[in-house]
């Protein structure tokens, strides 16, 4: 098991490479330098040349790249044009928000839906399959921020029931369990748009998970044994139809990384979305690429986690 | 009565599809004496499997049901029973055998807990108790290292492994009857023989009546003491094993005891039965066999023939054992 | 003879239509796409106004029937450039996807055929595009591009050839160990051909399951990018920067005629595209379930 997980992170590495050349090259392809909206304008051209000479403007890509992953490797990713401060320390303030709205609708759409899936699959062709169905495919149509805004427009805008953007009331000045209070509030909308869409797609996999698993011979063996109903569903089927649920649970946190930074900008959301979406506005790019690389990497151990589960769970895996 | 385990009357199970619906099996009767062995043959789609799963109580639901006759076990009508009383009776009572050995068992538990839910559930025993039961019960089904095999995965054992832990699970309550469903097709030929060794034996050590399906005769030469043949969800020949090898009567008996691969000589070709088995949509007006049969006349196109005794323990369903005069009386 | 109308000689593809046409949800789903398809492309002859016609005097009015669904802060009719949009997102749907089968099929197919370091190749990089989240890469992208309707082709395409690659490669793999493939080989034939002519007719199912779903994917991205206006540029309408007057607070609030139907369009179509896939793929592949 061990050496399994050594090898699948060494597997990473040419992988994580891969990612930070395309993420460094594509943004050093952008027209224009960021730093000239930092520079005083009467500074002088040569003077301004000599600057950008010195933080290293005119080397090469690769040359550049170097330098920036070896700094990196040392846990320095840059300084933040934008905000002059170390990207680190910014991504640090931002970072927690983000988990925070991502771990909580995650979490509440695996409890919700997947429960939901098992009992549709089970009840297959009854009503309540066929309105799970339909609430599916919704759910896996709506776009995202159009869902968003339309919660805004109807649920805090018309009816006034939550607050219209940010995390916390501004000038509140609330301390202790009113802050905690406060900041659920703004985190009702979107928890609840982040997680009813995805458990649209938790919903209709673990459904055809378990139909899946129901065709199985030994279901129709554990039936023969004499084991009731409700032996063979939760302790038969459920345990196999889950494994693949597994996967799904790791490829959607790259999609609710990435898909939080439309959410998180529709509601000005204080996380790493925004923070993205307003450093690629302000060319800030060393935060760009930081914040993309740290995704992209949380995405890769998200993949990693979900095979090692995986092969838990399966005692058919073997590690070599 | 007594010494009778099954009897199955009229038992007609049909399956609702896209298409339509249809009689998979199609009015069948039989019974099993206690110890004794009750063979099934016919081609893929006879309805022999539907035949067993139907006294399991196991028709694929929603679509398959059963919509007339009855299945006595034990002078009891197992049609009437409810789901939870099913459930004590199935393996228990009645234990099966399934075709696929690779597949019957669930890849996530251990030998032995599968072996241990059926003794929870049937004998009340607790989990500590099972696992001594569990190495014997290998034991007698001739695993090697039963100790160890018992907390393996189903994929650490190879198919004929798998299938003496599937013997070992429906004999673990000591049943009055076990249904065989092909047990032995998916097997190489040196282990499909042990196998079958290990349930002659146990059917003489603990008088277990088997139900045994196959489309392999030789296995039913093997194994059987009464023999039914299937087409099409009917039967058309019931007879004991001797006579079915020695005085075949139904052509299509004879059609099945030509084309066994041990009866080709060198050199020559395998005989064939020509045609298909009909499509359960489209089946004949007549007989279900006229449209491959070498002897079908022409009432055997337009009217389906019933089972004819011949003999006090011989069955046969053609328009051959008919007299004229009963021919043209039911035309 | 019973016996041989029994065997009716139907090709896979018949049989699969047949079981598509029977599937009630795809068919409106289809049928929804034809409307939407048909409307949008006889915009002209639909309305009677002018796309990008200005009328100040008339800005931000309500659905009337004067103008159905009223008109946006340019005094523009909002009902005409819904239908004008849908030319530019249902084609921004259309080009993703192609962009995306063409890479995913060549390289999943050039993967699958020869392996060995080839296969490595390819996969490593499927890993590595796998691994992105796609929509931030898409933003960080069209913002070095520059919005336009060109960019959200090509990038939507781009991210999205790994899944078809994938799939392409397995299927792949267990079709060239089969006999035709060897004969195909027997007889000389190079593996460019045997690619093209014998492989790829026969993983068709898959790729068509993949590539409807996919015009969904790409109707998605360009309504999201053209949304934070990294998009189609305006004046062309598309759902996407229609949707962006939710931008501003103000028409959130007020002018619900501006951003409530491109979105409700943007819904539809994915929701119809779905139904489609979901029955394309019942009905052309069952074991491709999800």
């Amino acid at each position: 098991m061990y050496k399994y997980i050594i090898r699948r992170l060494l597997l990473m590495i040419p992988v994580l490479i891969g990612v930070s050349i395309i993420i460094f090259s594509l943004i050093h392809m952008a027209p224009g330098d960021p730093y000239s909206a930092m520079i005083d304008p009467n500074t002088p051209t040569e003077e301004i040349e000599n600057m950008l000479r010195n933080i290293g403007y005119y080397d090469s890509l690769p040359v550049k790249y170097t330098k920036w992953i070896s700094r990196a490797l040392t846990g320095d990713l840059g300084f933040s044009i934008r905000y002059q401060e170390p990207v680190v320390n910014i991504i640090g303030r931002r970072i927690g928000n983000t988990l925070l709205l991502s771990v909580l609708s995650l979490t509440l759409s695996v409890v919700i839906a997947v429960p939901l899936g098992v009992i549709s699959a089970t009840k297959q062709y009854s009503k309540f399959d066929y309105i799970a169905t339909i609430f599916a495919f919704i759910g896996m149509s709506l776009p995202a921020f159009f869902f968003a805004l339309l919660m805004i427009k109807f649920l805090a805008f018309d009816l006034k029931l939550f607050p219209i953007s940010g995390m916390q009331t501004i000038g509140s000045g609330y301390t202790g369990i009113r802050l905690v209070l406060d900041v659920m509030h703004h985190m009702m909308l979107p928890v609840i748009v982040l997680s009813l869409l995805q458990m649209a797609s938790f919903m209709r996999y673990s459904r055809s998970s378990v139909l899946e698993v129901f065709k199985q011979d030994y279901i129709r063996t554990a039936r023969a044994k004499g084991l009731s109903e409700r032996l063979v569903i939760y302790r038969h089927a459920l345990r196999n139809a889950l494994i693949p649920v597994i996967t799904l649970l790791s490829s959607s946190l790259g999609f609710i990384l990435s898909g939080a930074i439309l959410t998180e900008t529709v509601f000005s959301w204080p996380g790493m979305g925004t923070l993205i979406y307003q450093s690629i506005l302000n060319r800030d790019y060393p935060l760009v690429i930081a914040s993309t690389m740290l995704l992209s990497i949380c995405v890769l151990f998200a993949n990693l986690l979900a095979d090692i589960l995986y092969a838990v769970a399966d005692p058919r895996i073997k590690y070599n | 009565m007594q010494n009778t385990t099954l009897v199955v009357e009229n038992l007609v199970t049909g399956f609702k599809t896209s298409e339509g619906s249809f009689n998979a099996v199609d009015g069948v009767d039989f019974k099993i004496e206690g110890g004794k062995v009750l063979g099934i043959v016919g081609e893929s789609g006879c309805g022999k499997s539907i035949t067993s799963l139907s006294i399991m109580g196991l028709v694929p639901k929603p679509n398959g049901f059963i919509s007339s006759g009855k299945i006595l076990f034990e002078g009891q009508d197992l049609l009437k029973l409810s789901e939870p009383e099913m459930q004590m009776i199935r393996g228990n009572r009645i234990a099966m055998i399934f075709q696929e050995p690779m597949t019957a068992l669930n890849p996530v538990f251990k030998i032995g807990f599968q072996i241990a839910e059926i003794l929870e559930t049937h004998q009340h025993l607790k989990r500590s108790e099972c696992k001594p039961i569990c190495i014997e019960l290998l034991k007698r089904v001739g695993l090697p290292r039963p100790e160890k095999v018992v907390d393996e995965y189903p994929h650490q054992l190879s198919g004929g492994m798998r299938q003496r832990v599937m013997i070992a699970m429906a004999l673990s309550c000591n049943p009055k009857l076990l249904i065989a469903d092909e047990p032995t097709t998916a097997l190489d030929v040196t282990v499909q023989a042990q196998v079958l060794e290990l349930m002659k034996d146990l059917k003489s050590e603990f008088q277990t009546s088997i139900l045994f399906i196959t489309h392999d005769l030789g296995v039913i030469a093997e194994m059987a003491d009464n023999v039914l043949v299937m087409y099409a969800g009917k039967v058309m020949e019931e007879t004991d094993c001797e006579t079915l090898f020695d005085e075949p009567l139904h052509p299509y008996t004879l059609a099945l005891l030509c084309s066994r691969p041990e009866r080709i000589k060198r050199g020559e070709s395998p005989i064939c039965i020509p045609g298909m088995v009909p499509s359960p949509f489209d089946m004949p007006k007549g007989c279900a066999f006229a449209p491959r049969c070498a002897l079908s006349k022409d009432i055997c196109k337009e009217k389906k023939p019933e089972l004819k005794a011949i003999s006090p323990n011989h069955k046969v369903r053609c328009w051959q054992y008919y007299s004229e005069e009963e021919q043209c009386q039911n035309i | 003879m019973s016996l041989e109308n029994s065997v009716k000689s139907q090709s896979p593809w018949q049989i699969g239509f047949k079981r598509l046409k029977k599937n009630r949800l795809a068919m409106i789903g289809f049928t929804l796409l034809c409307i939407v398809v048909i409307i949008s492309v006889f915009a002209p002859l639909i309305t009677r106004y002018d796309r990008d016609a200005i009328d100040t005097l008339n800005s931000y009015q309500k659905p009337s029937a004067e103008h159905w669904l009223g008109t946006d802060e340019l005094g523009r009719d909002t009902f005409t450039r819904l239908l004008y949009g849908g030319r530019i997102s249902l084609s921004v749907g259309l080009v993703s996807t192609s962009i995306a089968v063409l890479i995913g099929v060549t390289l999943g197919t050039t993967g699958g055929y020869h392996g060995g370091y080839i296969d490595n190749i390819i996969m490593r990089i499927v890993d590595v595009f796998m691994c992105f989240p796609f929509f931030l890469i898409a933003i960080v992208v069209a913002a070095i591009l520059g919005p336009s309707i060109w960019n959200v082709m090509i990038i939507s395409g781009i991210l999205g050839w790994t899944g078809i690659a994938r799939i392409v490669r397995a299927e792949v793999l267990s079709i060239k160990e089969r006999e035709f493939i060897e004969a195909a080989r027997a007889l000389g034939l190079n593996s460019k051909d045997i690619i093209i002519k014998h492989i790829i007719p026969n993983i068709m199912a898959p790729i068509i399951v993949y590539a409807t779903l996919g015009i969904a994917r790409g109707i998605l991205s360009e309504a999201g990018l053209s949304f934070l206006g990294l998009g189609v540029k305006p004046p062309t309408p598309s759902w996407g920067n229609m949707l962006a007057a939710a931008q501003s607070m103000r028409s959130l609030r007020l002018h619900w005629w501006l951003w409530i139907p491109p979105g409700c369009l943007v819904f539809f179509m994915i929701l119809s595209i779905n139904f489609l896939g979901d029955g394309l793929r019942d009905a052309l592949d069952p074991k491709l379930k999800q």
